[in-house]
């Protein structure tokens, strides 16, 4: 059983656990499941909690309650879009994270070319890795495949 | 239950039900035992010389500002209803560990926040380890930091060896998680401990003695922060919102540990 503030006919504020409100309404008998209305006397709703939906990363969610009819309040999600310009901020953000680490790969290897101590068969093997970095696709900068041994193996 | 505050009591129906499981008892037999009311930290013992069935109107057996803790280790938001306390009430606030790097960079584990009335504590989420490349461990995660409480402790980073742990969350002393640690495996990271363990480093290698791929830095422990009130300094029934900070994601097997808050009364 959860709770939430019930101010002005309205469950309000996050979800209360009921371990949390039995040690503040010690006067209460929990374990004889008085109703919701004695619980709304209080100060206090009885919440029926639900699975916050999956959002993706251009979304946020509302908690929201509504009544149902033996009292207690059933928790409900309202999902919004953010805008276009912060969905931009955010694409970009991220875009910019992918590229600096992709930029950073590519002067690793810049600087392993240079390394005298490599062979010739090793100097190849680099090739293969900037030539694989240099072609990571960054149009979904939140699904990037990053290059592998596995990958390079099949070069 | 505590005894109704007015009419008529039953001896054996509701003051022995109350204060002792014997039956047997008479009145006289509490002249000195302790009591309590409901809400308040009112209490004191019963008269030696002068008892009578009004004595015992709205008193109770039990201390309603007993010891109690409550935790909350989701990513989540909550509401907790502070209780009534007797000596002294203690947040303590950890976000999430970062998540291991491997191929690319690993997650930053989330901030955990409680709004008290006096300050917020703020417990930022480590840094995730870097990407690795070809013979070249990525970048370790960074700690992260703190605000707000009256005990705080930044986490550390993660390591830069390869398959080198992750950092510890801040406040190990109060329950803080440790870094993952790589057990050996190749292609595999290991998580951080709850709470706010930053995930270990991931190792990649196609089985050569030449490993071609030295993989991701371990990732950084969350930062903790925390506060003490002592008696009387936080009103009974106060709301305090809470925000847990979810993990640092890694695509290899190594997240961070989650957040969490942990609150301890007496």
């Amino acid at each position: 059983m959860f709770f939430k503030k019930f101010e002005n006919g309205n469950p309000i504020g996050y979800l209360i656990t009921e371990e949390n409100l039995r040690y503040v309404l010690t006067h209460v008998d929990f374990d004889t499941n008085p109703p919701p209305k004695f619980f709304e006397s209080l100060g206090y709703a009885v919440v029926n909690p639900t699975t916050k939906p999956k959002l993706t990363i251009y979304q946020t969610a509302t908690e929201f309650e509504t009544e149902n009819l033996d009292g207690t309040w059933q928790q409900q999600w309202q999902v919004t879009e953010v805008s276009s310009e912060e969905k931009q901020k955010i694409f970009n953000n991220q875009l910019k994270l992918v590229t600096d680490e992709k930029n950073r790969l590519l002067s690793i290897y810049d600087e392993q070319l240079k390394d005298p101590a490599e062979t010739p068969s090793e100097l190849i093997i680099i090739q293969k890795w900037i030539n694989a970095t240099k072609e990571i696709d960054l149009t979904d900068p939140f699904n990037v495949m990053w290059p592998n041994e596995e990958m390079i193996n099949k070069l | 239950m505590t005894i109704k505050a007015s009419g008529s009591l039953g001896l054996s129906t509701d003051i022995v039900t109350e204060f002792t499981s014997d039956t047997g008892k008479n009145m006289g037999s509490l002249r000195g035992v302790t009591w309590y009311k409901d809400g308040v930290l009112d209490t004191g013992t019963f008269s030696a010389t002068n008892l009578s069935f009004s004595s015992f109107y709205s008193k109770r057996a039990t201390d309603p500002a007993g010891a109690g803790s409550q935790i909350y280790n989701t990513a989540s938001d909550n509401t907790f209803i502070v209780p009534i306390y007797r000596n002294n009430i203690n947040f303590y606030a950890w976000g999430g560990g970062g998540g291991c790097g491997g191929p690319g960079v690993g997650g930053t584990g989330g901030t955990t926040t409680v709004t008290l009335p006096s300050t917020t504590l703020t417990a930022v989420g480590g840094q995730g380890g870097g990407g690795g490349a070809r013979r070249s461990v990525g970048p370790p995660g960074a700690g992260g930091g703190q605000s707000g409480g009256t005990i705080g402790e930044n986490g550390a980073p993660g390591s830069s060896a390869i398959k080198g742990p992750g950092g510890n969350a801040g406040g190990m002393s109060y329950g803080g998680g440790a870094g993952g640690t790589n057990a050996g495996g190749n292609y595999t990271g290991y998580p951080g401990n709850a709470p706010g363990g930053g995930g270990s480093g991931w190792f990649g290698t196609d089985g050569s003695s030449d490993p071609g791929y030295s993989g991701g830095g371990g990732a950084g422990g969350s930062g903790f922060s925390g506060y003490a009130y002592t008696a009387g300094q936080l009103a009974p029934g106060t709301s305090i919102n809470i925000h847990v900070g979810d993990v640092g994601s890694s695509a290899n097997s190594g997240p961070g540990g989650v957040g969490q808050v942990k609150i301890t009364w007496s």
